[in-house]
């Protein structure tokens, strides 16, 4: 029964999927004007980062967490949470402390915790934890993907030094998209 | 021969047959192996196609994922390496164009929505793929493609199939044209052969037994077929040749047939009328064969025809034709007959060929041979007119008295008419008293005494007076009144031989003629004895006379008779000696007492030493033989004087004393051999 049951909303989820996304790129088509536009495309590029990049050990769920401003993180948790990516149950937790870090698949920063960034990434830096930030300097500061608004566009960048620090894998079809960074040397 | 249009002819079908058949099997070929590699490369770039726009949609999931515009022209753009391919569209998830790659030459814009897009144009080909994402449908990519390369690829295939299809023509046609002929080539042979066949009109060619199984099996079973109808054409030629034979020959004999005869006849005497010979014919007519048939049979009778077309057969020349033409009639053509001399010499070597007697079943038969010879000449008759001749003188032969031949004379013609009329004067001649007996004195040389009387008859017509006995005993003979006349003749000397033997001391003997008519009747023996009896007259007083051709016919029969008499006590004289053919070695065995020698002989003496010789040995052989010779027909004093030198016994003769009806006269007294007219030398010897 609950082999049926999941695979009942496994079918609802990918639906629901395709809905968003055609929401979401309904919404691309439109100029972007709002900072809610952006977190929307920031909210559907993290789902399809999901899809790119591999973990060494993929667990049930894929929790990403959120540390930043509340409204990203609704966003996000309106969007993603109790999505389902490649198998993988999408949870999104919303600021969750400092010791629960360890145990997320995704770190999303917002760009209002510029600050703590170094710190927060410092701190994983080396755990299979892909790293998301917004800010320019996000990935030059360590972080692996920095979704960086660019005129009324959403620009992928990708540090993979750090992406290889951290052990994890991300599809060279991102990479061919990405401005891809190297760290190292700099 | 007809001419047969091409497509008629058996090698023209086989060849049209061959090349249509390869023509259709070729565009068949061409038409299907063009579709199916058009097909075959149609589906080869929709595979094509197919793969490049998979890999195209998975290399723009990412850019289709993060809208990335640029990234997917980037990508879209790489397909100008696809030389092709002349445009893609790319769709995101929901349908709405996303990235568009364009070749210039190509000038259909992509649709703004997957949905719109329509079917491909001519001569381009689309393949429109959904674009995955683990599974994920991203978006559409629609990839259309120009068939240039399929196009050039079946232009190529096309001509390469053209290009095996001639090729494959010529050796269709050539192989075709190969196995036709080795069809058709034993045919023609063998149609040839037929031709031969009913040119030559001859079974003798035959097919060469060659081509495939069939063919081979074909020719040999015609060969078969002409062999049956040589061996039956020979056999109908054979049977036709034993026909044709069969036809002309007398199947007894052997010898040619009358009818072949005839044939033979008329050609010779058209030849010997070109070329301006001579033609010489012979007409035999057995003596005594009738008396052989009715006597032993018939199986004799035969057997002895067989041995007398032998004999006969080794005495005609090469050149010559001797054919049986009815029962013991025989013919020969003499081809190469210079005068009519040659023709009785002929005539004569056959006469000769006879006198041998034939041992037919054990017994020994004696023949004779009536010859009636006519030639050509220069005459202008035919061949029938010629056989006609050779037979009337056949008969003057037997008139004749048998075994002699005799040559047509004109005069032949108008006896026969006489003979006729005679003939029917005969009968009844002796009821009407016209047949008389004249008697002629016979004498003993050494004692002058007469001895005998001869009994001659005598036929005096009312009309036409005596006839003579030459002629009417001949016609008595052919007519079988002999018998009656013969009958007459003995019953009325034998009783005037009574009367004799009382007005004579010593005893005298009447001699009378039995012709071989008489003497092969079945009861001749009986009948004279029997006559003696009636008429007391003691046998040996009788002398039965006759001539040799009593011995034609089965000589013991013959001899039988003659011994029978012998024995009764009758004196038996062979009559004109040396005339016939006899052969003489016989004649020691027969029970005759005395030889008459005929009067031909006597008429030459005193003529050349060489008929004094003859008559000379004459007498000797009989003298060897235990015989007394009677020498008749003398008429001169030196005749009698030669034969009396010679040793003759009797003598008679007009010199002697010439027939006549009063016998008795002579008797008182006895006459004898009147001296007054006789030599000294004869005296002397007395």
């Amino acid at each position: 029964m609950r082999g049926l049951q999941y695979f009942r909303r496994s079918v609802r989820s990918i639906w629901l999927a395709s809905l968003v996304c055609t929401f979401l790129l309904l919404a691309e088509t439109l100029p972007v004007h709002a900072q809610q536009d952006a977190r929307s495309v920031r909210a559907a590029f993290v789902y399809n980062l999901t899809k790119y990049v591999t973990w060494p050990q993929p667990k049930q769920n894929l929790v990403i967490g959120v540390i930043g401003d509340e409204r990203t993180g609704t966003t996000l948790k309106q969007m993603l949470d109790q999505q389902s990516s490649g198998g993988q149950k999408v949870r999104v937790l919303l600021n969750p402390p400092d010791s629960e870090l360890a145990t997320c698949n995704i770190v999303y920063i917002s760009s209002s915790e510029t600050v703590k960034t170094g710190n927060i990434l410092s701190g994983i830096s080396k755990m299979p934890i892909l790293t998301i930030g917004e800010s320019d300097h996000f990935v030059r500061n360590g972080g692996i993907v920095g979704l960086i608004r660019s005129q009324d566009q959403i620009q992928i960048e990708v540090n993979v030094d750090a992406l290889q620090l951290a052990g994890l894998k991300m599809s060279s079809r991102v990479l061919n998209i990405a401005n891809v960074i190297s760290t190292r040397g700099h | 021969m007809r001419k047969i249009p091409l497509l008629n002819s058996l090698a023209g079908r086989i060849t049209a047959v061959v090349l249509t058949s390869i023509s259709v099997a070729l565009i068949v070929f061409t038409l299907s192996l063009t579709a199916f590699d058009r097909a075959s490369s149609v589906s080869q770039l929709d595979g094509r196609l197919t793969t490049i726009a998979d890999i195209a949609g998975q290399n723009s999931t990412a850019a289709l994922d993060f809208r990335d515009k640029d990234a997917a022209d980037q990508i879209l753009q790489a397909l100008q390496r696809e030389s092709h391919v002349v445009s893609a569209c790319l769709y995101d998830a929901s349908g709405l164009l996303f990235s568009e790659y364009r070749r210039d030459s190509y000038d259909a814009p992509c649709a703004e929505r997957v949905e719109r897009t329509l079917s491909e144009q001519q001569g381009y080909r689309r393949v429109q793929r959904g674009v995955l994402r683990k599974g994920d449908l991203v978006g559409t990519i629609c990839l259309t493609s120009d068939m240039r390369d399929v196009a050039e690829r079946e232009r190529r295939m096309l001509l390469l199939a053209i290009l095996l299809a001639l090729v494959a023509l010529v050796i269709g046609g050539v192989s075709g044209s190969v196995m036709q002929m080795r069809i058709t080539g034993p045919i023609k042979s063998l149609h040839h052969v037929i031709h031969d066949v009913v040119t030559s009109e001859s079974f003798k060619a035959r097919a060469p037994v060659a081509g495939s199984k069939e063919i081979a099996d074909l020719a040999s079973a015609f060969n078969r077929m002409l062999e049956e109808l040589e061996h039956r054409d020979e056999a109908t030629h054979q049977a036709e040749a034993n026909l044709h034979s069969q036809a002309r020959t007398d199947a007894l004999t052997g010898l040619p047939n009358r009818r072949l005869f005839t044939e033979s006849l008329s050609q010779a005497v058209a030849f010997a009328r070109r070329t301006h010979r001579n033609l010489g014919l012979l007409y035999i007519d057995l003596d005594g064969f009738k008396h052989v048939n009715d006597s032993l049979g018939h199986s004799v009778g035969d057997q002895l025809l067989c041995e007398v077309g032998k004999r006969l057969s080794t005495r005609v020349r090469r050149s010559d034709m001797l054919a049986r033409v009815g029962g013991d009639e025989f013919t020969v053509i003499l081809r190469s007959v210079e005068q009519m001399d040659d023709a009785t010499a002929a005539a004569e070597s056959l006469i000769q060929g006879l006198t041998h007697s034939f041992r037919i079943e054990g017994r020994e038969i004696s023949i004779g041979a009536s010859i009636g010879i006519s030639t050509l000449d220069e005459s202008l008759i035919d061949a029938a007119e010629l056989l006609k001749q050779a037979d009337s003188a056949m008969y003057a032969a037997k008139r004749a008295g048998r075994n002699r031949a005799v040559h047509f004379s004109s005069d032949l013609g108008n006896l026969a008419r006489e003979r006729h009329a005679l003939e029917s004067e005969l009968r009844g001649a002796i009821g009407r008293g016209e047949i008389y007996v004249q008697y002629q004195p016979e004498f003993d040389l050494i004692s002058g005494q007469l001895v005998r009387f001869e009994a001659l008859a005598r036929w005096k017509h009312p009309m036409l007076g005596e006839i003579s006995p030459v002629r009417f005993i001949a016609i008595a003979e052919e007519s079988g009144l002999i018998h009656e006349i013969g009958k007459y003749v003995m019953e009325q000397a034998c009783r005037e031989a009574v009367v004799w033997q009382e007005l004579s001391e010593q005893p005298i003997q009447v001699a009378v003629n039995v012709s071989a008519v008489e003497f092969h009747s079945e009861s001749a023996v009986e009948e004279i004895i029997a006559l003696l009896e009636r008429t007391g007259l003691s046998p040996d007083l009788l002398q039965i006379e006759l001539t040799e051709s009593v011995m034609m016919g089965p000589v013991h029969r013959a001899a039988d008779k003659l011994y029978k008499l012998r024995d009764y006590g009758v004196n038996l004289a062979l009559d004109d000696f040396g005339t016939g053919y006899s052969c003489l070695s016989y004649l020691s065995d027969l029970p005759f007492h005395s030889i008459k020698i005929d009067r031909s002989f006597v008429r030459k003496l005193p003529g050349t030493s060489e008929s004094l010789i003859l008559v000379n040995s004459l007498i000797g052989l009989a003298h060897n033989m235990q015989m007394r010779v009677i020498v008749e027909g003398i008429e001169t004093p030196k005749q009698l004087e030669l034969l009396h030198d010679m040793g003759a016994d009797e003598a008679q003769g007009f010199l002697l004393g010439r027939p006549d009806g009063k016998p008795r006269e002579r008797l008182q007294p006895l006459q004898h051999v009147p001296w007054h007219t006789a030599l000294p030398s004869i005296m002397r010897r007395t």
